[in-house]
C-alpha cells in the first residue's frame, strides 16, 4: 500500500502531520500548510510503500522550505533557539593582581642573573675600545 | 474596492481537517468540547463521532451526520463492529487503528460496494482528546458518490 505523509518541520525536526492516500490532495495541503503557517519553515511530502515482509520504502515527492538548504534551517534553528557558548575568558585577568596564581616560569634564576652580566660585560667592553679608539686618534 | 471572496477548498475532507487544525491550535489535539457543528455548517452532516473504547472492537458511532445515514442503516450508539462492511461508515472507520497508531489526521478513499451499488469515496480521521495525550474520540468526515460501471470500461 502506497501512502503519503505530511511532514512539517518544527523545532528542528521533521514531525509527521498528517496521512494521505492521494498524492495530489498531499501536495496541495503541503503548499496550504505552509500558506496558512508563516511561521512553519518547511513541510515535505513522503511516499510510504509498505513492502513484503513488513518493511517500508519511502522517497521525498514534494518540499517546499523558506530556506532552500535543510542545514542552512538547521544552523538557523540553533542560532535562534540554542545560545552559542559563551566566549571563553581568560580567568586570571579577572582576579585582582594580588590574587593571581604565579606564573610558572620556564628557565632556572641563574640564567637571568648570567644573561645581565654577560649584556653589562659587552657594553663595558665596547666603551672600553671606543674610548681606546678615541685616544689614539687624538 | 473589489473584496475578493477566499477561495473555498473543494474538498469536503480537506476543510474538514483545516477545520480540525484551527480548533487544535497549537494543542496535539482538540477536546470534543471545541467541535461546534455550526462552524462545521452542511459539512456536519457528512461527519461522524467515534467513541473509543478497549478494545477497539468496542468503540461505537457517537454521531452520524445526515448524510452518511442509509436508509435502515445503523444509527448512534452502534459498535464498530457491527456496521455492515459494505456501508460507507465501514469503509470510513475502517482505519481507526491507523489513526490512533500514527496520532495525526489521516485520510483515505477508494471505491466500494455499497448496498447494490459501487461508491467512490474519500474520507478522513482525525484525533479528539480531553487531556491533549490520551485519544478518547475521533472526528470523521465523508462523502461518496455512485458510480455506474459500463461494460466498456470494465470489461472485465
Amino acid at each position: 500500500m502506497l501512502t503519503f505523509e505530511l511532514r512539517k518541520y518544527v523545532g528542528g525536526r521533521w514531525l509527521l502531520d498528517s496521512v494521505f492516500d492521494d498524492k495530489t490532495v498531499a501536495v496541495a495541503e503541503a503548499k496550504t500548510l505552509m500558506e496558512r503557517n508563516t511561521s512553519l519553515p518547511g513541510v515535505r511530502v513522503v511516499a510510504v510503500a509498505e513492502e513484503e515482509a513488513g518493511s517500508f520504502r519511502e522517497w521525498t515527492v514534494f518540499r517546499q522550505m523558506i530556506v532552500d538548504d535543510e542545514q542552512a534551517l538547521q544552523r538557523a534553528f540553533q542560532l535562534r533557539y540554542e545560545p552559542a557558548p559563551a566566549p571563553r575568558k581568560d580567568r586570571d585577568a579577572e582576579l585582582p593582581h594580588a590574587a593571581r596564581p604565579p606564573r610558572r616560569r620556564t628557565h632556572p634564576d641563574w640564567l637571568d642573573y648570567t644573561g645581565w652580566g654577560l649584556c653589562a660585560a659587552v657594553a663595558l667592553g665596547a666603551v672600553v675600545i671606543g674610548v681606546v679608539l678615541v685616544t689614539r686618534g687624538s | 474596492m473589489v473584496m475578493e471572496a477566499p477561495i473555498r477548498e473543494m474538498r469536503l475532507t480537506m476543510r474538514v481537517l483545516r477545520y480540525w487544525r484551527d480548533i487544535a491550535g497549537k494543542r496535539p489535539f482538540p477536546r470534543v468540547s471545541d467541535l461546534d457543528a455550526r462552524a462545521l455548517g452542511e459539512d456536519w452532516q457528512n461527519c461522524l463521532l467515534v467513541k473509543l473504547r478497549s478494545p477497539l472492537e468496542r468503540s461505537f458511532l457517537a454521531y452520524i451526520g445526515s448524510g452518511l445515514r442509509l436508509p435502515g442503516g445503523p444509527a448512534e450508539g452502534i459498535a464498530l463492529a457491527e456496521c455492515s462492511p459494505e456501508t460507507i461508515l465501514a469503509r470510513a472507520t475502517s482505519y481507526v487503528s491507523r489513526v490512533l497508531a500514527q496520532r495525526v489526521p489521516v485520510s483515505m478513499g477508494g471505491s466500494s460496494a455499497q448496498l447494490s451499488g459501487i461508491i467512490l469515496y474519500r474520507s478522513i480521521l482525525a484525533p479528539l482528546s480531553e487531556d491533549g495525550r490520551t485519544i478518547d474520540t475521533i472526528l470523521g468526515a465523508a462523502n461518496y458518490r455512485e458510480v455506474q460501471f459500463t461494460e466498456e470500461e470494465h470489461p472485465d
